[in-house]
């Protein structure tokens, strides 16, 4: 069984390569074979043959996803750890201050790392967002034309230059960062405990907490404020209409 | 109670489920209507539910919040959103994503499909991204969606129309599946048919993958997620007690990176799983020191349970009864005469009009500025006033106006029309004596001697009037 699935996940990564490829091959062949135009015509007789190792590579997903879910349980020896978790933690309970020069600027070095890379990743994840935004409020973009070939290449432009960098380098993030949060625990753990009185810990947490309860106390106030405004004024009407008629929308008829 | 179901049906149901199943009758507590066919349309539907129960469903006697807060965005009214905005928050403030997990009726349907013996699909690295998408949702079809409509003066709930399977089969089979719904099967199109394969493909994945709407889409959790870590109640942990083992975080079958963050849904099973004892309520008691004998200490727990259970029992029935007799009584409350008050773009005019006795076609339309296919449909019937003047009357029916956005509509979109506007009845009377089942649009024909011969519960377009018309001219 083990093997089966082994190989039905190559066979399905190899088809899903291929029929990239072949959309990317039938994408050209439209292009160049057509007089550098995108008909209907034509779209619909290239992608008629692509669509056949799409059947094939989506029959075999679903064969691998059945398969794998009669699969014995396979329980990994070494189950991935929670970084961002466990250097919390240790942040709190290891006394920083008795670590070499050196430890602490190998730990400044990986914190300033991380931070960087998390921050980067943020703003081309922002970034992607507004070009994916944009382009669902821009119809143009999504409603080709025959020989519309700058819209196209602006869509090109929009998801290949900003929302495709922007999850790969995400990825990446990911994959550096958990090494180097692994590498910083290491370190960090090596170093010796507070004592549990010396935690200042616990005066930090009275604070946070009255952040936190003051946080709570402005919010249920406010929530009351605008409930009493929003009743006061006959702002209950427009929910009581919806709620009493049968919603169509709500039961997929409308 | 455990011990009495675990000795008849060989169940044992923790707190949580008891507390999920009782929380599911009671907002649903209006057992007539799955007999009657009928939605609930009494005043306790001002409120807000705290979970995702679709107010279409028979049962229901609350709002949707989620289908509240699309209608309050898309209707741009600042009072409604001040209204139903405040007790999101006050939901967010007091429980978090707590609700998920206790009051939710769909999250309860969701485990119990869950509970089916299958290979299960665990929680991984690719889940974690995807229950992102939910954050996408809410931020799409509940926000953005609505905001686009504001400007076109109608309501457009997005993730109701497109997505909520929880509305497909509370609200959709509930009341389909009722015979005397039967009329409803004629509007069912492609919509209806995606928003089935949407359910059938939640209910699917449910039984393989724990949660799967509420992980990867519900609009409500990811709203409820975000003041998870300030909510009063929930779960937290006593970092001092922590040895940081992560046997919580394996344990738990959500995608959490930590207890109590935006994806905990606050049921507490790692509160047992802990083995030093740091996981806890929130809002938890620090056992007192004073010892109490075992004896004493059992009596009084098993005192306290059943007169919770007792008053709990007493409130369902109390609300059940009410609902029986809350119900048929509105309903029942027909008018004498048939007469429609005019409605004008500055309000009521004081005139009255017969549809029965206007000796002409008469199509009578009834609409509101609250539903998106009426104000879809309305220009057709204006067309049709505009091009059949001399045969046929064409009067527009709005629902009694629980709100005044009326007028405003009409003055704006029809100054000069063809079509006469009038108001329903408080009861909308006019509306169930011409057999409304509480869909709108609703759309009736009556011939020159008043007689209703066509009546449609669905949205028209210009061809399909035509069609009647003429029809009717011919005879």
């Amino acid at each position: 069984m083990k093997y089966v699935l082994i190989t039905l996940k190559i066979m399905l990564a190899v088809c899903i390569v291929l029929t990239g490829i072949c959309f990317a091959a039938g994408a050209l062949f439209i292009y160049y074979g057509n007089n550098h135009t995108y008909t209907p015509e034509a779209i619909s007789t290239v992608f008629g043959y692509i669509s056949i190792p799409v059947y094939f590579t989506s029959a075999l997903t679903v064969i691998t996803a059945v398969i794998s879910l009669f699969a014995p349980e396979q329980v990994k020896k070494n189950p991935k750890k929670n970084y961002s978790y466990i250097l919390a933690a240790l942040y709190k309970v290891k006394d920083l201050s008795a670590a070499s020069e050196e430890t602490k600027i190998a730990i400044a070095k990986k914190q300033r790392f991380r931070y960087t890379q998390k921050s980067i990743s943020i703003l081309l994840s922002i970034d992607a967002f507004i070009a994916f935004v944009y382009i669902i409020f821009q119809p143009q973009f999504y409603t080709f034309a025959p020989n519309d070939n700058l819209k196209i290449l602006l869509l090109f432009i929009y998801f290949v230059i900003l929302i495709i960098p922007a999850f790969i380098y995400s990825l990446i993030v990911n994959y550096t960062n958990n090494r180097s949060m692994k590498a910083e625990s290491e370190l960090i753990k090596a170093l010796p405990k507070v004592p549990k009185e010396a935690r200042c810990g616990n005066e930090n947490a009275k604070h946070t907490n009255i952040l936190k309860y003051m946080l709570i106390g402005n919010f249920a106030v406010l929530a009351c404020i605008a409930i009493i405004i929003g009743a006061l004024n006959n702002g209950t009407a427009d929910i009581l209409t919806k709620a009493i008629n049968i919603c169509n929308e709500c039961i997929g008829l409308g | 109670m455990k011990n009495f179901l675990l000795k008849i049906w060989g169940l044992r149901p923790t707190k949580r489920r008891l507390v999920q199943l009782y929380a599911a009758l009671l907002f649903n507590v209006n057992f007539q209507g799955f007999y009657t066919g009928k939605i609930y349309q009494g005043n306790t539907k001002l409120v807000c539910m705290p979970g995702l129960n679709c107010y279409s469903c028979p049962g229901a006697v609350t709002a949707c919040p989620i289908g509240s807060l699309q209608g309050a965005i898309s209707s741009g009214n600042k009072n409604t959103l001040f209204y139903i905005g405040g007790i999101l928050l006050l939901y967010c403030i007091l429980f978090g994503r707590m609700i998920c997990g206790w009051v939710c009726p769909f999250g309860l349907i969701q485990e119990l499909l869950y509970k089916i013996k299958t290979p299960k699909i665990k929680k991984s690295a690719f889940t974690r991204i995807l229950s992102y998408l939910k954050y996408f949702v809410l931020a799409f079809f509940v926000i953005i969606v609505p905001i686009m409509y504001l400007s076109k003066d109608t309501v457009f709930p997005a993730f109701c129309k497109f997505i909520c399977p929880a509305g497909t089969l509370e609200g959709g089979i509930g009341l389909l599946s009722n015979p005397a719904n039967a009329h409803y099967l004629e509007m069912i199109g492609p919509l209806f048919t995606w928003k089935f394969l949407l359910l059938v493909s939640t209910i699917v994945g449910s039984v393989f993958i724990f949660r799967i709407f509420c992980r990867f889409v519900c609009p409500l959790g990811a709203l409820y997620g975000l003041f998870n870590r300030i909510s009063v109640f929930g779960v937290k942990v006593d970092t001092n007690k922590c040895t940081y083992c992560n046997k919580c975080i394996e344990h738990c079958k959500l995608d959490i990176k930590k207890i109590g963050d935006a994806e905990c849904i606050g049921c507490g099973e790692c509160i047992g799983v802990c083995p030093t004892k740091a996981i806890n309520w929130k809002c938890a008691r620090n056992k007192s020191n004073t010892p109490v004998s075992d004896t004493k200490n059992k009596t009084a727990k098993i005192v306290t349970k059943a007169v919770i259970a007792v008053l709990l029992s007493v409130l369902l029935i109390g609300a059940a009864v009410f609902y029986y007799f809350d119900g048929p009584e509105k309903n029942s409350n027909q008018i004498e005469g048939t007469q429609l008050s005019i409605l004008t773009g500055d309000g009521v005019s004081g005139d009255v009009i017969t549809p029965e006795a206007t000796g002409k076609i008469t199509i009578v339309n009834f609409w509101g500025t609250w539903c998106g296919p009426c104000v879809k449909e309305l220009p057709y019937f204006d067309q049709i006033a505009t091009d059949y003047k001399d045969s046929v009357t064409v009067i527009a029916v709005h629902t009694y106006m629980v709100s005044d956005t009326a007028p405003a509509y009409i003055s704006e979109y029809y100054p000069e029309t063809d079509m006469i506007f009038a108001v329903d009845f408080e009861n909308e009377a006019y509306y169930n004596d011409q057999g409304g089942r509480g869909t709108y649009p609703y759309t009736v024909i009556l011939n020159e001697n008043g007689e209703v011969v066509e009546s449609f519960v669905k949205a028209l377009e210009y061809d399909d009037l035509k069609e009647v018309v003429e029809q009717e001219l011919n005879n």
